[in-house]
């Protein structure tokens, strides 16, 4: 019994509401006859493509700045690289790659000019990083209509500027799902997805048990002890800004991958949210943070979606009431997370 | 007393009592009711002793200088009187504290200030952006009604701004200080916001006991002048003052009475006028060394062969500004930086450790350190235990293996295990070493991955030093140790410090506001004072000489003299 | 003793600059979008004046909680919904005119002032965060909101007016159109062309100021100069609106153009009075003191978390109160994203015009109400004009919203930085003062 109530506290009761929500949810599968193994594949499927921009969060919270609000920076970033990927018209796996390069560079600069903004407004971390991430996507909604782009696969057929959702047909749709792909049943599993993730969550595991990672801890969680101890809490700021900028690139290539298409415009807006609910759920806080976390939290809070989508559908035919149910969610647990960092001051 | 004859006891007891009550009955009658009686007040905090059994009263226009160490239980004493939550947070205290005559029962801050008890604070209570009329009426303005008050309640009355002016002019008056009442806190210089504080203590109507905790400490000398001049008035007014001070002769020229507290025991309750300031400054101190554990037999240490050098160090560390600071630490052995807390004793660790910027030269084995860097005292074999443990020492929401290998990873890159272009921490080596320490130093904890902030203060001090340790020093400056830990914890790192000093041959500086711990442990002891070194004393020297070099007193002289004769 | 003090007027004039650089660039984009745009003033102008009589509250909204040191608040959503729910109530129930307005607003102050308690609540825990926390707060009440209206309303609460009622019976209309008996009820009230009422408005003053001069004036000679002065400036202005009046052709279409809401007008006005007058209170004060230092205010005895709260509820039914003029002026709505950009824009607009995180006042807004309203009008045309798309120019309106907010944070954050490390410079001064001494 006090066992049971100890692993019920070290699982925190946001947890458990949420497991308890997703058992419901099951439950509800089972009842209203809806086809389980679709949806067991459409989970994996999400919980794949949205792990790598939930990974984002790791350096970022681990290096002291806090859950990265700013996320469509790098979001920008990777769709920027993506586009171009798409204008020179490389496709399959040398697309994906191609887009996940050029988008490191541009995420580089981006996450370093970031980073470096970041340690001027030390305390506003969070509200900066939104408006800066909403500033930076409606310019970016001017450029994606200014920008020299020429391949008239990705132009509005009339008119100016990139399309607003670009199907990747004829790229790399699904590209790296469909990679030594098989079925169990009915299920499939992408096995090329699962092994990108796990190579990403795999190298930050080992970034956070590296000297650099151990470093970036003790910058992040004391920047005064770090400083005693000789290092630069600024500095591990910005590699930390830098590495999450980078993995919001590569996340977003590998969700449009995911997905079929890329979105453009006002549709990085509000990415940095689910990513910054999955990994609260998985335990994470605003100053600590494990690889652990963002796979757990990923999984569950994807799960939920994917498995609402159906069930609410089936109970409401019109309307999208698991995109309420997403809204309700990630933003009372991110509230559920703000609240608690006032009480540890 | 017998036993046996139990009647007889409960009578004799009853005589006592009464007689008791009859004597303070007369005490009464002859001195007139105090104003404010600290009735037998005890307080924990855990194991903790820090106020045993004071007792003393204070008279209505009485000026009482409350004197003692760092850690005496002044400032103890004055947040049970004002109810602070620290204290019933900590569970409470025992003893009463009488105001006229009744029990006080306080239990925040509001309650003491509406019994008519103030508090000039050392650091400012004042809101910068209003103005210095705003200030002394704040949340006890002057209302004018209207007719929404009248419906909506009290918060919507009108504050009579002209009513607010003449107010604050008469305070600002009453206490001498020509300033106008429309300027802005922000604007005014340091001096005046003290007499601010005071102006707003003083418009309270129903003041009658008045704290000034250590007032004249950011004062100049006219300032603070002017300052004394103004307490006296009060009390010339009937209003009971407190006075806490370190400056001694302040205290000797103002107060009618003067409370020693040492280590929350009052030591010394008398007339001013039965005193001198040589006898306070005793008094303060006091002697009570306990016995080491074990002796150590003498180490050769050689008066020439120095291993740290200051030469003329200034260190800009606010709070603890440190000026000209010179001093040759011997290669083995222990030195103590003694002085009063805020005096600049904490900047010559901070120095080294290149945390606060400093000038002047540090010389390490003869060769300059870059001291400009932090870190760079680290590679060169010197450790730090620092003073703020919970600010700097720790990694407080990291295990206690982290803690305890976190430097020698960071900057020597040992416990790691390198595979080409990255790095994985050896946990096996690092568990194997912390495991030891922890042994070593006795650390209570559950295993090595218990997270360093739930551990005790003792615990948390041990695990700094374990980590200060596995660097394998040659110099160890150790600040505060023993700050905020129980007796037997205390006692052990004492203990371990002379161990490693002998055993191992580590050169220790300890800074300490707590005397008594360095003349026990250390071979010499600077003293600083006012931000400079006021000289070099053995454990052996009297209590008077180093109480009065603590208060920065001219008089006594130690310095490069006595140093030399060390 | 005395402080003495030297101004200098290169430094004063960098400090008002850095002080006031939100609004300075966004005047000087203001400028070249009215450049490219090149439409006629007086229409910029009466747009103007039905855009900030019909935003103006909403943004009045924002200041209570600035004095109270919560910063802007983002949670002012929660008021305009608070206004839709009670909006959508009286059109359930067929409610009319001016009277079925006021009973809306009765509807959603309760409701307005409870849901400020709960969001005062949660500031209260995130002290120091309130407006990352009002923002997030915004996004979950939406999703509430959607809940209650697009899933409930039908199946558990009983409603059924076909008129705002989707045809299966579940859930609100995405869009709802106000009678012609609600749309603009308060403003057709009373209308008069502006300059009527600038006629009235210069009548008043100067009536006012002489009253003053002669009555008010026997106890303070400062007061006196002051009142002087601004009859000065009030006579001046006068001369000119008369000669406006008189021979300037555009400044005559812009009157005739203008139609000022007077009801609306009196709104506002009331709204800028009570604030006025709450700075007066002890309530205002208590606020005040609180937003500058908690620690402080504690000490001195104010009770924080419920000046807090009551800051929040009072900015909150205020937003309230803005969101039915708003809408009633527009005569439609989306049910579901109307409130979503509030927050945004008016506090883009605030900070427009020269408000920060740390003050605010009625300059401010209306200043910004006007400046952030004539970049909005603007900005499609000159979008066209220079980039021949007019989407460029509505993307960049959203653009400068967000970057103002972003810009103004930025600023704040960098202030703090850079005054605490002058702070810990100062104290070492101190330190070596008393050295010398």
């Amino acid at each position: 019994m006090k066992k049971t109530k100890r692993y019920i506290q070290k699982l925190g009761v946001p947890r458990l509401i949420m497991l308890a929500f997703l058992m419901i949810l099951l439950i509800a599968v089972g009842i209203l006859h809806i086809p389980f193994t679709l949806t067991l594949s459409q989970c994996i499927v999400r919980v794949g493509i949205n792990i790598v921009l939930a990974l984002a969060m790791l350096p970022s919270i681990r290096s002291g700045i806090g859950m990265n609000f700013g996320l469509p920076l790098g979001i920008i970033c990777g769709l920027l690289a993506g586009m171009i990927s798409l204008e020179y018209n490389f496709t399959g796996l040398m697309g994906i790659l191609m887009a996940m390069l050029i988008s490191i560079i541009f995420s580089i600069i981006v996450g370093w000019l970031y980073g470096l903004l970041l340690n001027k407004v030390k305390g506003s971390e969070m509200m900066v990083g939104t408006y800066m991430g909403f500033s930076i996507v409606s310019l970016m909604c001017i450029a994606w209509m200014i920008l020299p782009f020429h391949n008239t696969g990705i132009r509005w057929p009339m008119g100016n500027g990139l399309r607003m959702t670009i199907t990747l047909e004829q790229w790399y749709d699904r590209a790296l799902n469909e990679l030594w792909m098989f079925k169990i049943g009915e299920v499939e599993i992408p096995t090329g997805l699962i092994l990108t993730c796990a190579v990403f969550c795999g190298v930050m595991w080992l970034f956070c048990r590296s000297r650099l990672g151990i470093r970036m801890l003790a910058a992040g969680s004391n920047p005064e002890f770090s400083k005693f101890s000789g290092i630069d809490a600024n500095r591990q700021r910005i590699i930390g800004s830098i590495l999450s900028t980078v993995l919001g690139g590569i996340g977003i290539i590998i969700y449009a991958q995911g997905f079929g298409f890329y979105q453009l415009y006002t549709a990085p807006l509000m990415m940095a949210f689910p990513a910054v609910a999955a990994v609260l759920i998985g335990g994470a806080t605003a100053s600590k943070i494990s690889v652990g976390n963002v796979v757990l939290g990923t999984l569950i809070f994807q799960s939920i979606l994917s498995v609402a989508a159906p069930v609410a559908s089936a109970i409401f035919p019109e309307g999208n009431l698991s995109e309420v149910f997403r809204t309700i969610i990630s933003n009372g647990i991110i509230l559920y997370a703000l609240s608690k960092i006032g009480r540890e001051e | 007393m017998d036993d046996k004859s139990e009647p007889l006891q409960i009578i004799k007891k009853a005589i006592c009592t009464a007689l008791v009550i009859n004597m303070r009955k007369e005490e009464r009658a002859m001195e007139g009711q105090p104003v404010l009686w600290f009735q037998q007040i005890k307080k924990k905090f855990g194991e903790n002793v820090v106020l045993d059994g004071v007792d003393f009263k204070v008279m209505p226009g009485e000026i009482v200088s409350l004197v003692g160490e760092n850690g005496a239980g002044k400032s103890t004493l004055m947040n049970i009187l004002f109810g602070m939550s620290v204290i019933r947070q900590t569970g409470g205290y025992e003893g009463t504290i009488y105001m006229d005559g009744n029990p006080l029962n306080i239990t925040n801050p509001n309650d003491a200030i509406h019994q008519g008890i103030g508090m000039v604070h050392q650091e400012f209570m004042l809101i910068p952006g209003f103005t210095v009329e705003q200030n002394i009426k704040l949340n006890r303005e002057p209302l004018k009604k209207n007719i929404f008050s009248r419906v909506f309640g009290h918060s919507f009355e009108t504050i009579d701004w002209d009513a607010e002016n003449r107010d604050a002019k008469k305070a600002l008056k009453r206490i001498g200080i020509d300033v106008n009442p429309g300027e802005r806190i922000e604007q005014l210089p340091v001096g005046l916001k003290q007499f601010v504080e005071i102006s707003r203590e003083i418009d309270k109507e129903n003041l009658k006991v008045l704290i000034f905790d250590e007032p004249t400490a950011v004062l100049t000398e006219t300032e603070a002048e002017k300052l004394l001049k103004c307490i006296k008035s009060f009390s010339e007014s009937g209003i009971a003052v407190i006075f806490i001070s370190h400056r001694l002769d302040e205290v000797m020229r103002i107060s009618d009475k003067v409370v020693v507290l040492r280590d929350g025991i009052l030591v010394e309750n008398a007339a001013v006028t039965s005193l001198t300031k040589e006898k306070i400054a005793e008094l303060m101190v006091g002697r009570k060394l306990t016995e080491r554990t074990e002796e150590y037999p003498d180490r050769n240490i050689k008066e020439e062969d120095i291993i740290l050098e200051f030469r003329n160090v200034s260190v800009d560390m606010p709070g603890e500004d440190l000026r000209g600071f010179s001093l040759k630490v011997r290669r083995g052995e222990i030195i103590g930086i003694g002085g009063l807390a805020g005096h600049g004793k904490m900047a010559v660790s901070n120095a080294v450790s290149g945390m606060y910027p400093s000038t002047g030269e540090v010389l390490y084995n003869g060769k300059p350190l870059d001291v400009s860097k932090t870190g760079e005292a680290l590679r060169h074999e010197i450790a730090f235990v620092s003073e703020d443990r919970k600010g700097v020492g720790l990694l407080l929401d990291q295990s206690i293996l982290t803690n305890i290998i976190f430097n020698n990873l960071s900057l020597k890159g040992e416990f790691l295990k390198s595979y080409g272009f990255f790095t994985q921490i050896d946990n096996k080596a690092a568990k194997k070493t912390a495991e030891q320490m922890i042994e070593d130093l006795a650390i209570r904890c559950t295993s090595a991955e218990q997270l360093a902030g739930s551990l005790s203060g003792g615990n948390q001090q041990k695990v700094c030093m374990a980590r200060a340790l596995i660097a394998e020093p040659k110099l160890l400056f150790v600040s505060e140790p023993t700050r905020g830990i129980d007796i037997g914890a205390k006692r052990l790192i004492l203990d371990y410090l002379l161990k490693i000093n002998y055993e191992k041959g580590i050169t220790v500086v300890m800074l300490s506001s707590e005397l008594n711990e360095l003349r026990e442990v250390c071979d010499r002891i600077a003293i600083v004072a006012g931000g400079r070194l006021r000289g070099i004393l053995g454990p052996k020297e009297s209590n008077v000489k180093y109480a009065l070099m603590m208060s920065g007193d001219e008089s006594v002289r130690g310095g490069e003299d006595s140093y030399e004769k060390d | 003793m005395n402080p003495k003090r030297t101004y200098k007027i290169g430094t004063e004039v960098k400090k008002w600059v850095t002080g006031n650089i939100v609004m300075l660039l966004f005047i000087t984009i203001c400028a070249i979008g009215i450049y490219f745009a090149a439409q006629p003033s007086s229409y910029i102008a009466s747009e103007i004046a039905i855009r900030l009589f019909r935003n103006l509250i909403l943004i009045l909204s924002l200041i209570i909680p600035v004095w109270a040191g919560m910063g802007l608040n983002f949670s002012i959503v929660l008021g305009a919904m608070a206004a839709q729910a009670g909006l959508i109530v009286i059109m359930n129930f067929d409610m009319k005119g001016i009277a079925g307005l006021v009973i809306a607003f009765a509807i959603s102050v309760p409701l307005a002032a409870g849901l400020g308690i709960l969001t005062g609540k949660l500031f209260n825990k995130t002290k120091g965060q309130e407006m990352i926390t009002g923002m997030i707060l915004g996004y979950f009440a939406k999703g509430v909101y959607e809940l209650i209206f697009m899933y409930l309303c039908g199946p558990v609460i009983p409603m059924d007016n076909p008129q705002i009622m989707l045809e299966s019976g579940v859930g609100i209309n995405g869009i709802i159109t106000m009678d012609a008996s609600l749309n603009g009820a308060v403003d057709k009230i009373w209308k008069l062309p502006l300059d009527k009422l600038l006629w009235i408005i210069f009548g008043v003053l100067t009536a006012f100021l002489v009253l003053r001069l002669v009555y008010g004036g026997v106890k303070r000679k400062q007061a006196d100069k002051k009142c002087l002065l601004l009859l000065g400036i009030d006579l001046l202005l006068f001369i000119i609106f008369v000669y406006a009046i008189k021979s300037l052709l555009s400044f005559q279409i812009l009157c005739m153009m203008t139609q000022v809401p007077m009801v609306t007008c009196f709104l506002v006005m009331i709204i800028c009075g009570f604030i006025v007058f709450l700075g007066r209170t002890k309530l205002g004060s208590d606020i005040k003191a609180v937003g500058q230092s908690i620690p402080i205010a504690q000490a001195a005895g104010i009770a924080v978390n419920k000046i807090r709260i009551i800051a929040v509820v009072i900015s909150t039914v205020i937003a309230a109160l803005g969101q039915i003029i708003y809408l009633q002026n527009l005569g439609t709505f989306t049910t579901y994203s109307a409130h979503e950009q509030i927050g945004t824009f008016s506090i883009a607009a605030l900070l427009v015009g020269g408000a920060s995180i740390k003050k605010a006042g009625i300059g401010h807004a209306i200043l910004g109400g006007v400046l952030f309203h004539l970049m909005f009008i603007v900005a499609p045309i000159a979008g066209k004009n220079i980039f021949n798309d007019a989407q460029i120019g509505e993307y960049f309106r959203v653009f400068a919203s967000y970057a103002v907010i972003a810009l103004a944070l930025v600023l704040h954050a960098w202030r703090i930085h850079v005054e605490e490390k002058r702070k810990t410079g100062a104290l070492v001064q101190i330190g070596k003062e008393a050295e010398v001494k």
